[in-house]
């Protein structure tokens, strides 16, 4: 591209003599070209492939302040098709992750998105799409009708209208659910609630507040909180005059880290312990905590919650091979897998080749239906865990039920699959131990109630 | 009453960093009149490069004098290499305020390139917690706020008494009378840009310090509120820098504590809209500004 600019720079500054006539023609070509592309933008064209690579668009932020977030999610994906493609691919195609940088922006993620739906053949299926940008990328992948399987926690995606959607991660009210609910069963009895002001945070708010409330558990600050700011001494200090014997704090982890470190500073050292989200812990949250807040508060105070998955099953043990044999470094390998929702990431792939597998058509007009087929408990249905597995038994003309990384798939009408969560601790060398597993049928009377 | 107190008590230590990073912003745009929006990069590269030397074992304190250091020579550099270049090419106020937003994005993605997007920390625990009537201040906030007002003091005395501080004013002033009474103005601007290196050396690793965590991205939030109290105090003068600094801390933390502190920069923001409707010029901006004529 760039050299081509250059060679036309080059023809401009030599003063070639230009006929007029041909340029009136180039004029004319260019008109009609531009009208015929015009014409075909006014109806989105379907998604699909018929021969070659397929792609599956991994649509997160790749730069910009959640780029880690988009560092994490490209090992599931790279394993996911690993897998795939050693099985023999998807009916004979090989499959391939193709990143589409969405910065976290929900603006810049409308001008990328539907610049890769443009100018890229294959897209398949998509995945990514998290919280900070799912509102404005969803309509544009279902209007191309592309299959997303999406991991943002929006509540607002829990009915929709949107045929294509597809999400294995729970909305963030049910993670909010989560950590009010690990507050309990730690007992405690008057607890201050911190969230920073953003969506994916405030999305966890209603359900901390409801699961405290249901449980009788006072709440001694519900507050909401400007993230990554350089002092909340204030905030801090109104906190510690209402003695809370726990906090739940839901941020990034610079803000969280603050928060601790000065809360610390006000209160002679003395921090009640914490709860919070598994989903910072792939950014150094451990060892910041470790560092200002000692071995001890880290390894005793601090809970981590988030959704839970057996990493003991055959699912898991394939999924951790395929993610430690990707090009990623080991440490990004650890973080991946302790960042355990990011494995309905390395499911949802499983799930689309296996229902392209069901359709007998990569075209995800065609297989879109069968992503619920596939995943669906029933009678006489052969329960796989690995896609290898799924394809054999498709083959042999059998029903399929993946059970993945994630446990057990049930999409509802929305085609929403909530799953279970559990507490975590971290050991002083930072291995992450199982706490409390709390599952959906707990969730779901917060929920409802 | 207490409440208020120990409000205003962190109000003044929030608000000691932003004067001292305030400070060297103005100086920047009073020297050169350049809205160096890269300062916010500065800052963050501040708090990166203090991180190196505090993992390398060396005390907070001696991090800081040799961070300022560092980014008083990267400073000059910067103005040498790069902002001189363009005023010297004749570019607008606004075109070349776009230049260095497109300068802190160049540092802020260098910054991740060579040190990634996680969250950093110096480790340093803040120190024995003093209570002083309702005032409740850590070891390093009083270290930052009494280094703060030091610095601050130095500099004012400095801008009073010694040949550069004169040269300041008088550039600052008018450029042009000052080259004709054979002020050598380049390296007075030179000069500028090295004290505001020094400043948002210390105003980066103190940031660093009080955050106690930190990303790439540290710069950037911050580089508002330093705007902020530039504008409040009357951007390009000094003074006027410190004292916007402190309201803003003042107002941040005092409204944090009364209301929804996810609003307690909205307050701040207020504040400046308020104060730019009442005074155009900002605090001190009239006041400088007769001084100057004065002066020249």
């Amino acid at each position: 591209m760039h050299d081509a600019l250059q060679r036309g720079s080059e023809l401009g500054a030599r003063r070639w003599p230009v006929s007029h006539r041909p340029l009136r023609s180039s004029i004319t070509v260019a008109l009609a070209g531009g009208l015929a592309l015009l014409g075909c933008g006014l109806t989105a064209p379907a998604a699909g492939a018929s021969s070659g690579v397929l792609k599956i668009a991994a649509i997160a932020p790749l730069s910009g302040a959640t780029a880690t977030l988009g560092k994490i999610m490209e090992g599931p994906c790279a394993g996911a098709v690993t897998v795939v493609n050693k099985a023999g691919g998807v009916l004979g195609h090989k499959l391939v992750c193709y990143p589409v940088n969405d910065l976290g922006d929900p603006a810049d993620a409308v001008a990328n998105v539907s610049r890769a739906l443009a100018t890229t053949s294959n897209i398949v299926g998509a995945i990514g799409l998290t919280s900070a940008t799912a509102a404005t990328e969803v309509p544009i992948l279902n209007s191309a009708k592309v299959t997303m399987v999406s991991q943002n926690g929006l509540s607002e995606f829990t009915s929709h209208f949107y045929p294509y959607f597809w999400r294995m991660t729970p909305p963030d009210f049910d993670g909010g659910a989560a950590l009010g609910l690990v507050a309990v069963h730690q007992g405690f009895k008057k607890v201050a609630v911190l969230i920073q002001n953003s969506t994916a945070n405030t999305g966890t708010r209603p359900g901390i507040v409801n699961a405290l409330k249901q449980h009788h558990v006072k709440i001694a600050s519900n507050l909401v909180i400007p993230g990554d700011a350089s002092s909340y001494d204030s905030v801090i200090n109104g906190i510690r005059g209402a003695k809370p014997d726990g906090l739940i704090i839901s941020a990034d982890v610079q803000t969280t880290v603050t928060l601790l470190s000065e809360y610390k500073s006000l209160n002679s050292g003395q921090v009640p312990p914490v709860i919070v989200p598994t989903g910072i812990l792939g950014s150094s949250l451990d060892s910041a905590v470790k560092k200002l807040m000692g071995v001890k508060y880290m390894t005793h105070d601090l809970t981590l919650v988030g959704t839970y998955v057996d990493t003991s099953s055959p699912a898991f043990k394939q999924y951790e091979a395929a993610v430690k044999h990707t090009s990623i470094g080991a440490t990004e390998a650890s973080a991946i897998l302790a960042t355990q929702a990011i494995g309905t990431i390395y499911d949802g792939i499983i799930v689309m080749s296996l229902a392209m597998d069901a359709a007998h058509s990569t075209t995800p007009a065609v297989y879109n239906k069968y992503m619920a087929e596939v995943t669906k408990s029933r009678k006489g249905a052969v329960v796989v865990h690995t896609y290898a597995q799924g394809v054999k038994a498709l083959k042999q003309r059998r029903s399929i039920q993946y059970v993945g990384v994630t446990g057990p798939v049930a999409f509802d009408k929305f085609h929403n699959s909530s799953g279970e969560y559990a507490s975590f601790t971290l050991t002083a060398k930072d291995n992450v131990v199982t706490g409390k597993i709390i599952g959906p049928a707990t969730i779901s009377a917060i929920t409802k109630g | 009453m207490s409440i208020f107190v120990s409000a205003v008590g962190f109000g003044v230590a929030s608000g000691a960093v932003i004067a001292l990073a305030s400070l060297g912003f103005t100086l920047q745009f009073g020297l050169t009149n350049t809205l160096n929006i890269a300062y916010g990069s500065f800052i963050t590269l501040a708090a990166f490069v203090g991180y190196g030397f505090v993992q390398f074992g060396l005390s907070p304190w001696t991090t800081m004098a040799i961070v300022a250091a560092i980014m008083g020579v990267l400073s000059v550099a910067y103005y040498g290499g790069f902002i001189r270049s363009l005023i010297r090419r004749s570019i607008g106020f606004g075109p070349l305020a776009i230049a260095t937003a497109a300068a802190l994005i160049f540092i802020e993605y260098t910054i991740v390139l060579v040190a990634g997007t996680t969250t950093r920390s110096y480790g340093l625990t803040s120190g024995t917690t003093y209570h002083l009537w309702d005032f409740v201040w850590t070891s390093t906030q009083v270290a930052i706020i009494v280094l703060a007002a030091a610095l601050v003091t130095m500099f004012q005395l400095g801008l009073r008494t010694t040949r550069l501080g004169r040269a300041l004013r008088a550039t600052a002033a008018n450029r042009t009378l000052a080259r004709a009474c054979g002020i050598r103005v380049e390296r007075v601007s030179v000069g500028a840009w090295m004290i505001s290196g020094l400043l948002c050396g210390v105003a980066g690793v103190a940031l660093a310090m009080t955050t106690q965590a930190f990303t790439y991205n540290l710069g950037l939030t911050f580089l508002i509120v330093i705007i902020a109290a530039a504008v409040v105090g009357g951007i390009g003068e000094p003074l006027g820098a410190v004292t916007g600094g402190l309201i803003i801390g003042l107002v941040t933390q005092v409204s944090a504590a009364y209301f929804n502190p996810a609003y307690s920069d909205v307050a701040a923001f207020v504040l400046l809209i308020a104060a730019l409707l009442l005074r155009p010029t900002g605090l001190f901006g009239g006041q400088a500004r007769r001084s100057n004529v004065a002066t020249a």
